[in-house]
């Protein structure tokens, strides 16, 4: 049987990093005993490995759990959870068009960060209703008056009514199971209409096909369905069909509001997410909105050190397409690092997790060329070409104009930071616009910076400068007219396509030859001298030496020696395995980001 | 076929600072009953797996051997001899330092069928060989080797090493000078190599400067290449140099990668594909001389890698031939990008149906051989 619409509450939960979200769901899945006490381990709902080693939620992880209210009643709670990074802010807009409302958590000792005021935007475009939750109370620096002013002035949203926590010691949890009992308004009841569900996330099993997670809108979905994914037309018979608690349990229908998972022997279909699912022999006659399509901002080459790999990893990257349908690919030759996949992502951090699970998951070993934006060049011919790939610069004479991307930089600061970060933000070449003051301890800033000066260690330099307290939030503003130029890197003689990067004029110099430097630091000695040279349109502009290595022998290897020494030799190979040859030269992996990395 | 047997004698008059082997001091309360179960080991072993093909070099190895009774040695030939035949021109060889020998010992060596003395001197230098934590001086290393030389024994070899906290070219060289005086017909001599654990970084840290750098140990090798070869002595193996005819056979084997029995605490053998070894641990030795700390079962593939490792390391290197006849791998065909990038590089030479590292190419032959494995 189908919920009744009225005793369920979608939400999602909408916080920055850090600020408890993952620990706050732990609890609320003890408390309505989701999952058992003993069966219990942090951070439930992130099911990757990379996300419990760095504590980020990346993949929004659905959870149903049953809740005797103190009305009475028993209510479905399905919380779709949501990342907190930049990166990520795609994933968090799915998870909300899913859901009638959202818990804010907010720090009781940090405040309002720039990404919040970004999500609950996002939230309320989507008409969600938002309950504020104050989170970490216990800690000694608590100020929540502080803070509800903050919600109320910063983020318009009444405070008054805020649930106060303290989800490391389970301190207001049930608190918050009565706030979304009594705020979130339930799903409208519709089970009469011809079915309509929206398809918000989709990952690939091997026994199984692809698995939809699902939020059904409108009408009554049953084991045994003929079902059509209206943007694709195609259609497939439903063989499984269950709930998310959060491990998946069979059920044979869902109705109006509520959230599951099929499975139908689908194999092939592109992009699911963000489709809607109806009946084939009673089609609704309009598709849900669906999604905007995630856009890319930031592209990188992705190469398999052993050639050989090139097939798993195309079979890797449509696998994880299924899962992240933000990621973008599509092949591409470099001369240094043969054939490969230019890939878009959303921001470094995702970059990052996309060749982790890559490596991961696939078991594949990776070089991932330093990032890069689309440039926008206009040909002495008038014409103009995206370029998202510096090695495919038009040469000089050949080129009209570069235009880069710029971004609205928004950074929240306490006061003490602001003419560091400042500094920081003009280095970048960014444009200042405004500083507003939020409460008197911080300021909001607007610059516009080219989105290439964020994608380096922009972020990093933020948190350094500020002690960690800054937070960043971006968004694409427009395209810009800049002096750019051409860097290519040379190794041992020959250029390395994947090493070129388009920087700017005045300070391409300063680059090459830090560049180099770093080169020079990354890559090891080899057998024989390895000069590494940086040249913009064919002048070489900086130069340093490799040494030959000189001395790299066992002196000794009698008959106790030998295993343990060819083990050693043995270990010596596996390294050079993570590193590409380029001519006679082996590069390491990191050599190929060192441009993310320059000391300032 | 050679057939070679290594015996381990653990104990020393004193542990060196850098010695990373099962080497014991203040135990020699235990050196006769050690040597002992090293009988039952030899009679144990020997029995259960029965050849008749004659032992062709033992090797007693430590340790100090020297420092021991030569009786208790004479207990383990005598088992040896026992179980197995030995070759009519068995070479019996023993590690000594200079201060154990004695006249009395040297006799008794003799009389027991020891026909080879291999001396560790490392340096004739006394501040090197306090810095090193050596318990002798240059003159007691004189001493020592006179005595051996008296006796009439031949075959005697030096040990020296270098890349040593406080070691400078020129006193290396002269270390070197006064090792070729002797007119020996072979000489040994070792790149230090460091154990991670070795008390000797705690006064000569990893990054000390007293150590010599890069370039300087590189010179040094190559200083030793010269002087030994202006006095007649031939490099056989990367850190070997003898007159014609005085190559450690029992060695060689190893080099050849062929097999070769052990016995004695932390002893590692090769046999029939095997490579194992006796507890390193003295007491769990002399309570299970029987049982292995490792047993590692060498695969087609992992031996044909061992037979580049080892075989590299002789300046005759390997010989294209038998490699085939003994692996059924051709390594020219298989690793032919590798050997002529190798061979374009100056590193690895190809002569005769044999492939050997060049002089520059045995100073990165870790290197090298990792191209080719």
């Amino acid at each position: 049987m189908a919920t009744t619409p009225n005793f369920i509450r979608n939400f999602s939960i909408i916080a920055h990093i850090d600020h408890g979200k993952s620990t706050l769901a732990d609890r609320l899945l003890e408390l309505t005993e989701t999952i058992a006490k003993r069966d219990m381990q942090a951070q439930v709902l992130d099911t990757m490995d990379l996300e419990r080693e760095r504590g980020i939620t990346i993949k929004a992880q659905p959870a149903r759990m049953d809740y005797k209210a103190a009305d009475g009643n028993i209510y479905v709670l399905n919380l779709i959870d949501t990342p907190g990074h930049v990166d990520f802010g795609y994933e968090v807009s799915r998870s909300l068009a899913a859901c009638e409302g959202a818990l804010l958590i907010v720090d009781a000792t940090q405040g309002v960060e720039a990404q919040t005021l970004a999500n609950v935007q996002l939230a309320l475009d989507n008409g969600l209703e938002i309950v504020p939750v104050i989170n970490k109370i216990d800690l000694p620096s608590a100020d929540v008056d502080r803070i509800r002013d903050e919600i109320e002035e910063v983020l318009l949203i009444d405070a008054s009514a805020a649930v106060l926590t303290s989800a490391k010691n389970g301190v207001g949890i049930t608190d918050v199971l009565e706030a979304i009992v009594a705020f979130i308004p339930p799903p409208p009841n519709t089970i009469s209409q011809p079915l309509r569900a929206l398809v918000f996330d989709s990952y690939f099993d091997s026994y199984r096909g692809i698995i939809v997670y699902f939020r059904v809108k409108d009408g009554l979905i049953k084991l045994g369905d003929r079902i059509r994914f209206m943007a694709n037309a195609k259609d497939f018979e439903v063989i499984e069909l269950g709930v998310l608690r959060p491990n998946q349990v069979k059920v044979d229908e869902l109705g109006p509001g509520e959230v599951g998972y099929l499975a139908a022997s689908i194999k092939d279909v592109a992009t699911l997410v963000g489709d809607t699912i109806t009946h084939a022999s009673n089609p609704a006659s309009e598709a849900l909105p669906g999604y905007r399509p995630a856009k890319p901002m930031v592209f990188a080459g992705i190469y398999p050190v052993d050639n050989d790999q090139y097939g798993d990893l195309r079979e890797a990257l449509d696998k994880l397409k299924l899962n992240d349908a933000s990621l973008f690919f599509e092949p591409e030759t470099s001369e240094a690092l043969g054939f490969g996949f230019r890939c878009g992502f959303l921001g470094l951090l995702h970059m990052e997790i996309v060749q982790e699970r890559l490596e991961r998951e696939y078991n594949l070993t990776l070089i991932t060329t330093a990032p890069s934006v689309i440039y926008r060049v206009t040909k002495t011919d008038g014409t103009v070409v995206m370029i998202d790939n510096p090695a495919h610069l038009p040469e000089p004479t050949y080129r009209e104009m570069i235009e880069e991307p710029y971004v609205r930089a928004s950074i929240l600061v306490p006061n003490e930071y602001v003419g560091s970060i400042m500094e920081l933000a003009q280095g970048r070449r960014g444009i200042f616009n405004d500083m507003k003051y939020l409460d008197p301890r911080r300021a909001m800033l607007h610059y516009d910076i080219p989105l290439s000066e964020i994608i380096t260690d922009f972020f990093d330099q933020l948190k350094s400068r500020s002690r960690g307290y800054a937070s960043l939030d971006y968004q694409f503003k427009e395209y810009k007219e800049s002096r750019l130029v051409k860097l290519d890197i040379l190794i041992g003689g020959d250029p390395v396509d994947a090493l070129s990067a388009i920087v700017h004029h005045d300070r391409a110099a300063a680059y090459g030859r830090n560049l180099a430097l770093r080169l020079r630091k990354l890559i090891p000695r080899q057998m024989f001298e390895v000069p590494i040279q940086a040249a913009i349109g064919g002048k070489i502009i900086a130069r340093e030496n490799i040494s030959a290595q000189r001395k790299n022998v066992l002196a000794k290897c009698y008959g106790g020696d030998i295993s343990r020494k060819r083990k050693l030799l043995e270990k010596q190979k596996e390294g050079k395995k993570r590193m590409k040859s380029i001519g006679k030269v082996e590069i390491p992996q990191e050599a190929f980001m060192a441009l993310l990395k320059l000391e300032e | 076929m050679a057939r070679a047997a290594y015996v381990h004698i653990p104990f020393c008059a004193h542990k060196c600072d850098f010695c990373d082997f099962a080497a014991f001091s203040g135990l020699d309360h235990l050196a006769s009953e050690y040597c002992h179960i090293v009988a039952q080991e030899i009679q144990c072993r020997l029995s259960s797996e029965p050849n008749n093909e004659p032992l062709s070099s033992i090797f007693f190895g430590g340790g100090t051997p020297g420092y021991i009774e030569p009786d208790l040695l004479n207990i383990i030939l005598h088992k040896l001899n026992e179980m197995t035949p030995f070759a009519k021109d068995i070479e019996i060889s023993l590690e000594t330092t200079p201060h154990a020998i004695t006249r009395e010992k040297t006799e008794n060596w003799l009389k027991a069928g020891i026909n080879r003395l291999s001396i560790g001197v490392e340096s004739f230098d006394d501040h090197e060989l306090k810095a090193m934590g050596r318990d002798h001086t240059e003159k007691q290393a004189i001493k020592g080797i006179s005595v051996a030389t008296e006796s009439g024994l031949e075959n005697i070899s030096i040990d020296l090493m270098y890349g040593l906290p406080e070691q400078t070219i020129q006193s290396f060289e002269t270390s070197i000078e006064k090792s070729l005086s002797f007119g020996l017909p072979h000489l040994s001599a070792y790149g230090l190599t460091i154990a991670n654990n070795s008390p000797l970084l705690t006064r000569y840290p990893k990054n000390s400067p007293s150590y010599p750098t890069e370039d300087v140990y590189v010179h040094m090798y190559e200083s030793l290449l010269k002087l030994t070869e202006a006095y007649g002595l031939n490099r056989y193996e990367i850190s070997n140099f003898s007159k014609n005819g005085f190559k450690s056979k029992h060695n060689i084997t190893y080099w050849l990668n062929e097999d070769y029995l052990a016995f004695g605490v932390s002893a590692h053998r090769y046999v029939n594909g095997v490579r194992s070894s006796n507890y390193r641990s003295l007491n769990k030795y002399m309570k299970d001389f029987l049982t292995n700390e490792t047993y590692e079962v060498i695969d087609e593939k992992t031996k044909i890698n061992e037979a580049v490792m080892l075989g590299l390391r002789l300046k005759e290197g390997i010989s294209l031939e038998k490699f085939k006849a003994k692996y059924e791998v051709d390594i020219l065909l298989e690793k032919s990008n590798q050997i002529t990038n190798l061979i374009d590089n100056e590193l690895l030479e190809l002569e005769d149906g044999r492939l050997f590292l060049s002089t520059k190419g045995v100073l990165v032959s870790n290197l090298v051989i990792g191209e080719l494995i």
